[in-house]
Formats: C-alpha cells, structure tokens, sequence
C-alpha cells in the first residue's frame, strides 16, 4: 500500500502526509486546515460530478472535512491512503444524499473553471461542455461514476481506484469499459439529435 | 499485446498522463480504431472534468466553518511527552488493585496459607486506624478463634492460630480488667488440641462486668444449642473459609458460660 494516492493531474501537494494526518489526530487544528486546503479541490470536483448542483456540491464537500474532524481516529494511516479515505466519506455523503433526498437539476449553477484565463466565449463553451458532461454522468449506474470520475477527472490509477471501490483491478477495467461505453453512446445519440 | 482490453487501459493511461493523443494511440493499433475511438474521445472528454475547481470564495468559507467547528469540537490532544509519568500512573493503578484485591482475600485465608501474614499485617493496620482498640482486638481474638475451629485437624495450624490468640488477649490485659476479660474471652491456658471452647461476645464500648465468671463448661450442657447453631451455619451456606462470620455473637451485656468446643466437622 502506498502512502500517498498517485494522480496524473498534479503531484500530490502533501509529501508530509502521515505528520499532518497524525498532529491532526493529536488535536492539531492547523494541520487539518493544511489537509483540507490540499484536497478541497479534488473533493469538490469528485462530488460536483456526481450530482448536479452547485449549492449542493459545496455543502457535501464542507461535509466531508467536518465528517473528517470528527471521525479522524477511525483513519488507519497503513492501512489506505488519506486522499482514499476522503472518498470515501465523500462518496457515503453522496449515497445518503440520493437515499434521502430528491435530487434537482438546477442549469444555471456557475461552474469555476481551472487554468488560463479563457476568453468569455471559450468560457461559455467549456461551461457549457461540463454541464453536458455532468449530466450525461448521471445516466451511469452509481459504480460507473465512480470509476470514471475517480480515474480521469480526479486522475487516479486503476490500483487506487480499485483500493478505494474496495474491489479487483480487473473488475474495475471492467467497469470502466462499460461506462465509457455507455456513456459514447449516449453522448453520440444526443449528437445526433 | 492484442487483447483490446490491455490496448485500451495502455491508451488511457498514456492518454491521462500525456504520453500520447487519441490520434497517436488510434494510429498505433489500427485494427482496433473502431472499437477503441468512441471510448477513447469520451475518456478525453471527461478528463476535461479535471478543470474543474471550486471558487475561492466558496473554499475560503468553507475553511472558515471548518475552523470554527475544530475550535467548537477540539479533539483531545494526546499528552506529546511524559510517557514515563503515564506508564508509572498506570502501574501504580495496577499495583493498588492487586493491593486491595489481596487484602480483600487474606481475611479468609487460614494459618499456613501464603496470604496468612497479609492478613496479619492487615489486622495490624487495621488496629491502628481504629477509634475504639478494644472492639477491634476482641474482633481479632474472634479470628483466631475460629480458624482454631477449622485447622483443628492441624496441629501446626492450630498453634499458629492459638499463638495469635495468645497474643491478642495479652494485649487486652493491658486494656480491659482482668475479671472482665475472663468473662468474654476465656484464658488461652484453656484451650487445648483438639479441644476449643467457641465464644464470641459481641465487643461493646464499656464492656460491663460479668455477673458470672466464665469458665469452659461441659460438653453436654451447651450440647442442643451448638448443634442447631452449626446447622443455621451450614443452611446459611456462607463460606467455610470465612470463619468470622460462622460462629453467633452473644452480646456481653447477656454473658454466657462458654461451653467446653465442640469440634466442628472439618471444612472441605
């Protein structure tokens, strides 16, 4: 098990990790400001595609880090790497939000996109392309979401996701290959129309 | 490599990590281009999800209530230091059970038992931080008085609890007048192996003086009386070991002549 989840978006920002995670642990509020300021980004982007309000997305991913505070004793740093353990609280909050409550589409959320500073007309048209890709993530079961946005929107191996999802590399391939299936499929018959 | 599944997560991961374009990829495994380029431009298409980042306003209010809920919910700090005073603290804690625990035992135990002289220095200890010496002592000459009742098929035991005895009433020859003394507890000159007279006044602050002296009596006299006092005592079913509480407590105000023993049946 590595001590840190490898992405191939960004490096991880924490090599000191397992300090931070274990001054945290003793009490150290400071430290788990440094942890939240190092993986709110990804949370948020991880719950933003798995439902489709702003508002909403914000208010799980506060969840997350306050779910985090409370419950940091039950984190075993050998046993998964803390990003992981981060989504998987953030995946539970997603699960008991849809078990509990009705979920509304709301088109005019403001979407804050990464990078150079695009021009307003570019700017629109990425807008407009996430919210058509947020949507049509919808239409994917509950594991095939995970899947992809933990793979290639948060950017993780097929080893981490497989640690995280708790199942085999091979069955999470499999997963994968349905879900981009799936959802070309869908993309290519809204095209069409 | 042909199995398109290996092609297909090769692509895609030279595809995250910028190795390679869709184009590049699609060129090098030809054969597989229809199967392999809808799934590889929908993966591209998601990764753009990655541009994706919360606002500075929303991250700087959500940090906000973090702290607030941190100084709200502190954690409890784990002591950085000390581990030695902790490890003492935690030993001594373990040491005062095994302490009480003991003492607790010893006050059934018998003559010859390892915990004999526990009990014997709890005694002590409990003699010194009594308010009254007299009622603990005649509490103490009791003791010794039972456990010759049950180590009487001991003759070392016995003398050891005999020898207790002796010791015990000679310190109340210093507190109490002789002839009061003989009427609560008899000489130590009248017991004899096997033979024990049971007696137990019960201590009383002023013990009052005996309208009778007491001396051992005969074995017949008493002889209905002590029979039926055993049976209560079996019926009650309380612990042979713990002979205190075996044998009823007359009360001094009401002496009694004290009967010659009668030897109890031998405690299993």
């Amino acid at each position: 098990m590595r001590e840190n989840l490898t992405t191939t978006h960004s490096k991880n920002p924490l090599p000191d990790e397992r300090q931070l995670v274990q001054r945290a642990k003793s009490g150290h509020s400071d430290a788990f400001a440094r942890l939240y300021d190092a993986y709110v980004d990804r949370i948020y982007r991880y719950i933003y595609f798995r439902v489709s309000d702003d508002t909403l997305t914000e208010d799980l991913t506060s969840q997350v880090f306050l779910k985090a505070w409370e419950y940091l004793d039950r984190y075993q740093a050998g046993s998964s790497p803390y990003l992981a353990w981060l989504y998987t609280i953030a995946r539970n909050l997603v699960i008991d939000h849809y078990r509990t409550k009705r979920e509304t589409v709301n088109l005019d959320d403001i979407v804050h996109i990464g990078g150079s500073e695009p021009s307003p007309d570019d700017e629109v048209q990425n807008r407009f392309e996430l919210q058509e890709m947020r949507d049509a993530l919808q239409f994917l079961t509950d594991e095939q979401q995970q899947v992809l946005i933990l793979r290639f929107i948060s950017g993780l191996s097929t080893e981490n996701v497989a640690e995280i999802m708790e199942k085999r590399e091979g069955a999470i391939r499999a997963l994968q290959m349905r879900a981009l299936q799936t959802l070309s499929k869908y993309m290519m018959e809204k095209e069409a129309i | 490599m042909t199995n398109v599944d290996d092609i297909l997560e090769q692509c895609l991961t030279e595809l995250l990590t910028g190795a390679s374009t869709v184009e590049e990829c699609l060129a090098r495994y030809p054969e597989h281009t229809a199967q392999l380029e809808p799934l590889l431009r929908t993966a591209a298409r998601v990764e753009m999800g990655s541009r994706v980042h919360p606002s500075p306003v929303f991250k700087a209010r959500a940090r906000s209530k973090l702290t607030m809920h941190m100084q709200a919910y502190p954690r409890r700090r784990e002591a950085s230091g000390f581990p030695f005073w902790r490890m003492m603290a935690g030993l001594a804690a373990v040491v005062l059970t095994l302490f009480v625990t003991g003492t607790v035992y010893a006050q059934g135990v018998l003559p010859g038992d390892p915990f004999y002289e526990w009990k014997l220095t709890s005694e002590r200890a409990w003699r010194v931080v009594s308010s009254n010496t007299v009622i603990t002592d005649l509490r103490i000459a009791n003791r010794r008085i039972n456990e010759m009742n049950v180590t009487v098929k001991d003759h070392d035991k016995w003398a050891r609890a005999l020898k207790g005895y002796s010791e015990v009433r000679s310190r109340l020859e210093f507190e109490i007048d002789a002839e009061t003394l003989d009427g609560i507890l008899p000489p130590t000159e009248v017991f004899s192996y096997p033979n024990i007279p049971t007696l137990i006044p019960e201590p009383v602050m002023e013990p009052s003086k005996p309208k009778e002296t007491v001396v051992p009596a005969t074995k017949d006299k008493d002889k209905d009386q002590k029979d039926k006092e055993q049976q209560d005592k079996d019926n009650n079913g309380k612990d042979k070991n713990e002979p205190e509480d075996t044998v009823p407590m007359p009360t001094a105000r009401e002496p009694k002549i004290i009967p010659t023993i009668e030897i109890p049946p031998p405690i299993h």
